[in-house]
């Protein structure tokens, strides 16, 4: 009798996942959906944020308009902690999911390497921004990167400091991880190359460290006439308010991990003349530009930074991928993939080998704002 | 350079020995490891931002605002997450606190957005150097408070009568109580002291880095661990003792090994010890009794 | 302050919906636990192959379903791993806050051999298994001068200038920017390289990891860790070597802990430090000790339990972790001996409260001092 009844209830188990399992998966709807895959939580949960709030406001725009051929876009937004062992759950999830059309995301380049091979088979079209190289190695066609790679970007940031600002000793203090690391090779590679010295090469850990004190005061031994420090806005500002009252004098060049408006807010006078590398910026007017900064102000009483735009750009890009290549996900990657000049507010948007051809812009802090520099690459 | 390394190193040790010494009292009296106290630390800090940005107040009623707030915070968290735990196997208390932490992070999170928030600059930091010692206003009210903080809590520990249930309740609970001791209202306030120490550690730290964000707490948690374990858990002197060997060792090595092996020279320190005198430096060892 | 009120509301709201949930759940826990202690062995022995079954099928029917597919194999793979420092501190009773660090050598070993050496796969996971386990030998030993909370700090330790190793030994590790590009492993010609291949190959290694947990709680060695765990005191005074019995759990632990990460490098083709930080170790040990500590049923509803709810949960992004803490607080309050508790089991404690008093006394040790 026992046995009957255990056999009973196992058998009902099964028999309700499979039905529970397969009625969620046959819906219709009138509605496109695009996906965000961004830290929300955890160390980078500022970024995800601002990427969100910025492809909300790329959507709302649309949706006012009436949509695509008639259809609202929704956007579904997907936490990956910045974590790579989460990235691929989330990735996963938005692979299977037939309605989501396309995905954009992981901020951290560890996430997208991490997840690039499950969109890859799901044939989703991706736009990402982070900038390891290793992420449009050709075997990865449907992903799309919409900032430089961090090699690209070292370059010409190596090029700037020693031709433009005529720097020959260049100290470098980089955040451990992958962007931090990647960049201070890159950097390292091209300056020498050009007959540059790297006098010191200190490095710290995002989120972690708030004391650079030991780092700097090795540096200062060494007697630099420039600090690379490729890392994000907040340690940056640390870095320079520390580097101020242990003394430094040394001119800063930083990359697009701290163009926002939250370097000057928390460094102050500290990063006063600092040089960095962006995308973005909204003086330098881009058809759309001047609009996009006005609707952020409006939408969220702030500034949007280079990941906003860039986010942005993705969404409008995705977008007019819909309109023009339709609604599926085959018709958005073929879009992508032969898309010329498309208008983004930082800058005309193409792909080469899945890689955005852009330049970079540098950036400048001056009497507490942001500005381009006087002499651009 | 030695010179400036070894107050650099005093410096950060300092702060390491403020957030130190509210997780060592918390640990010597209920013999929890608070991993909830970088998060209070959090809290205190974002409790003095919103006084200073949103409410507009000064300094001082800020700081208050941040340690009251913070050391409710604490007391709840003891009273609907500690107490019903506290006769179960401690390790129930371990995860307790692992999950309180885990929401205050994300609480903060959600309720003052994740971004780093810049604090104002409220206090004057000028350089003063003493033979080839160099120190900043902050970095020596830092120090300062530390000092006069261990003073006060060794006061109140070894020699005032709530001093004394304390460490009653600190050896053996059942017999406090027998002994007419609400040990309740004693854990509650050793809550309440342990907050308000981790908070003014927070705001003081958040002032001197110009900064907080709500994932400030889970290093300086951390950190704060070590230092009192070196020290001797549950010992005062300790914690300040343990947060400047940390800080000054962190700083040596940052510069003469690799500032990339930083934190694995304060961890390498601490099993150093934890092997030597398993109690921590100025730690008793207790004997098992059979 | 609009903002503060609307998120207390919400998290007030989903503290009270948890709070119902678990007091139900903890109802439905105890009745299934009186329910096996009661059942004769032949009965159990046919819901044992009932559940092997379904596990077996179970992804079969899931075939066009690769998120849940995904899951599934994580949460076996969170298995592993539970069950691996469950043998630690549920079996010996030893707090070990560090355990992603042998994850973390498992996944390294493996991704260094068959990405740099091109190394089958089938030797890199055992190779994985035992450097991991030299590595548990090497933090055993410390365990005999330590205990409780020091015992945890020093594995926290050991943890994090583990991860500190592999992020700046580049030459070694590439550091931060991690492996990429771990092959598929092949068997004689047969290449697993689908989800459906990986979920067997996993269910294969948490089979064994069962078997082995199994087998060692009811051998000698076993019932010696158990009562070390209890009263190592008592236990040494019988004639227990408790100190080679400690170095035993830790090396044992570790070792299925390195296969555990032999498989999750394979399968994510990608290791990187930030996967195996202090967080990990945490989360595993919040399986082991809702699931109930010593229990190896439990051990795997807890491993399952905490790896769904974040998926779950993942739509509402911002509020994930906010409501996985105050679970775990709701899970310690209400049921503190964890789901699927040993002496439940066992059919031994018929109230929670006397049960509680058990084991608090036979875990004073880990709190030490």
């Amino acid at each position: 009798m026992k046995k009957i009844i255990v056999i009973a209830i196992m058998m009902a188990l099964l028999v309700t996942l499979v039905t529970g399992c397969s009625a969620t998966s046959s819906s219709e709807s009138s509605e496109i959906y695009i996906a965000s895959a961004n830290p929300m939580t955890g160390d980078s949960a500022q970024f995800g944020d601002m990427k969100v709030k910025a492809i909300e406001l790329a959507l709302e725009e649309v949706n006012k308009n009436g949509g695509i051929d008639g259809k609202q876009v929704k956007l579904l937004v997907g936490d990956d902690t910045g974590n790579p062992k989460e990235a691929p759950n989330v990735a996963q999830k938005f692979s299977s999911d037939k309605k989501v059309l396309a995905v954009i995301g992981h901020w951290n380049s560890s996430c997208t390497l991490a997840a690039r091979g499950i969109y890859e088979s799901a044939g989703i079209p991706v736009i990402t921004d982070s900038v390891n190289k290793a992420i449009t190695d050709g075997t990865t066609p449907h992903i799309f990167r919409i900032s430089l790679t961090d090699t690209t970007q070292a370059q010409h940031l190596a090029k700037y400091a020693y031709e433009v600002m005529g720097k020959r000793k260049a100290a470098i203090l980089f955040t451990a991880n992958d962007f931090g690391t990647g960049l201070k090779e890159d950097f390292t590679a091209t300056f020498t190359e050009l007959g540059g010295e790297i006098v010191a090469t200190e490095t710290y850990f995002e989120g972690q460290s708030k004391d650079f004190s030991p780092q700097l005061t090795k540096i200062k031994s060494k007697n630099p006439d420039l600090i690379f420090i490729p890392g994000y806005y907040v340690e940056t500002a640390l870095i320079a308010q520390q580097a101020q009252s242990s003394g430094i004098d040394v001119p800063m060049l930083g990359t697009d991990g701290i163009s926002s408006e939250e370097l000057v807010k928390l460094g102050g006078d500290a990063v006063e003349g600092i040089k960095f590398a962006g995308f973005f910026h909204p003086e330098v007017e881009y058809p759309g530009t001047k609009e996009f900064v006005e609707a952020f102000r409006v939408k969220y009483n702030k500034e949007p930074d280079t990941y906003a735009a860039l986010a942005y750009d993705s969404a409008k890009l995705l977008l007019e991928a819909m309109s023009q290549g339709g609604a599926t996900r085959e018709g958005i990657k073929k879009y992508l993939d032969n898309v010329k000049d498309f208008p983004g507010v930082a800058g005309p948007i193409a792909f080469e080998g899945n890689d955005v051809t852009r330049g970079i812009i540098i950036l400048t802090v001056k009497d507490g704002k942001i500005v381009p520099a006087d002499i651009q690459p | 350079m030695f010179m400036e390394q070894l107050s650099n190193g005093i410096a950060l040790g300092s702060i390491y020995a403020l957030t130190a010494i509210g997780f060592t009292m918390v640990y010597g009296i209920i013999r929890l490891i608070n991993f909830v106290h970088g998060d209070i630390y959090m809290m205190g800090a974002f409790f003095a931002l919103t006084g200073l940005t949103v409410l507009g107040l000064p300094l001082i009623p800020s700081f208050l605002l941040g340690m009251i707030g913070a050391s409710i915070v604490g007391v709840l968290l003891a009273k609907f997450a500690y107490s019903p735990v506290f006769k179960a196997p401690r390790i129930n208390l371990l995860l307790c606190a692992i999950g309180a932490a885990i929401f205050l992070e994300n609480f903060a999170m959600l309720v003052w957005g994740p971004e780093t928030q810049s604090f104002p600059t409220l206090i004057e930091n000028k350089t003063y150097s003493i033979f080839g010692f160099k120190a900043t206003t902050l970095q020596l009210i830092i120090l300062g408070v530390s000092i006069a903080l261990v003073l006060i809590l060794t006061y109140i520990v070894k020699y005032t009568k709530l001093g004394r249930a304390m460490r009653c309740t600190s050896q053996d609970m059942e017999a406090a109580k027998l002994m007419g001791i609400n040990t309740n209202r004693v854990v509650y306030f050793t809550f309440m002291i342990g907050s308000s120490l981790g908070a003014a550690a927070g705001v003081l730290v958040g002032m001197y880095y110009k900064a907080a964000y709500p994932m400030m707490g889970f290093t300086a948690g951390l950190k704060a661990f070590v230092s009192a374990v070196i020290g001797g858990i549950g010992n005062i002197p300790g914690a300040m003792l343990g947060g400047l060997i940390m800080g000054v060792s962190e700083s040596l090595g940052a510069a003469y090994i690799s500032s990339g092996y930083r934190d694995a020279i304060a961890f390498i320190i601490l099993i150093f010890i934890l092997l030597v005198k398993p109690s921590g430096i100025l730690g008793k060892s207790v004997k098992e009794k059979v | 302050m609009a903002n503060l009120s609307r998120v207390l509301f919400n998290l007030v709201l989903a503290t009270a919906i948890l709070f119902g949930l678990i007091k139900i759940l903890s109802k439905a826990f105890d009745f299934v636990a009186r329910y096996i202690s009661s059942i004769d062995k032949k009965t159990k022995r046919f819901i044992n192959i009932g559940i092997a079954l379904m596990v077996a099928i179970w992804p079969i029917v899931f075939i066009n379903q690769p998120y849940v597919l995904r899951t599934s194999i994580i949460v076996l793979l969170y298995i592993v791993l539970a069950l691996s420092l469950n043998i630690v501190l549920g079996f010996a009773g030893q707090l070990s806050i560090g355990h992603s660090a042998f994850y973390a050598i498992g996944a390294y070993v493996t991704a260094l051999l068959t990405v740099n050496f091109q190394i089958s796969f089938w030797i890199a996971l055992p190779t994985s298994a035992l450097i991991a386990a030299l590595f548990g030998l090497l933090l055993g030993i410390p365990t005999l001068r330590l205990k409780g909370d020091y015992l945890a700090i020093t594995t926290i330790g050991f943890g994090e200038i583990l991860r500190l190793v592999l992020i700046n030994w580049t030459n070694l590790t590439r550091g931060p920017a991690g492996i990429p590009g771990i092959p598929f492993p092949k068997i004689f010609g047969f290449m697993i390289n689908t989800n459906l291949r990986y979920y067997y190959l996993i269910l294969v290694l948490v089979m064994f990891t069962i078997f082995v947990s199994y087998r060692l709680l009811n051998s000698r060695l076993g019932r010696g860790l158990i009562a070390v765990r209890d009263d190592e005191i008592a236990a040494e005074a019988m004639g227990i070597k408790s100190t080679y019995l400690k170095i035993l759990a830790f090396v044992l632990g570790a070792a299925f802990a390195g296969i555990a990460g032999s498989f999750f490098a394979t399968y994510i083709h990608y290791v990187n430090p930030d996967n195996f930080n202090y967080m990990e170790s945490v989360l595993i040990l919040c399986m082991v000790v809702l699931g109930g500590v010593g229990s190896i049923p439990g051990v795997i509803l807890g491993a399952t339990v905490l790896t769904i709810i974040p998926e779950a949960l993942r739509d509402i992004a911002t509020y994930r972790y906010a409501i996985y803490g105050i679970l775990l607080i709701l899970m310690m309050i209400i049921r503190p001996q964890g789901m699927l508790s040993m002496a439940s089991l066992k059919g031994g404690a018929k109230s929670e409260n006397s049960g509680n008093k058990k084991r608090n006394k036979g875990l004073r040790g880990l709190s030490g001092s």
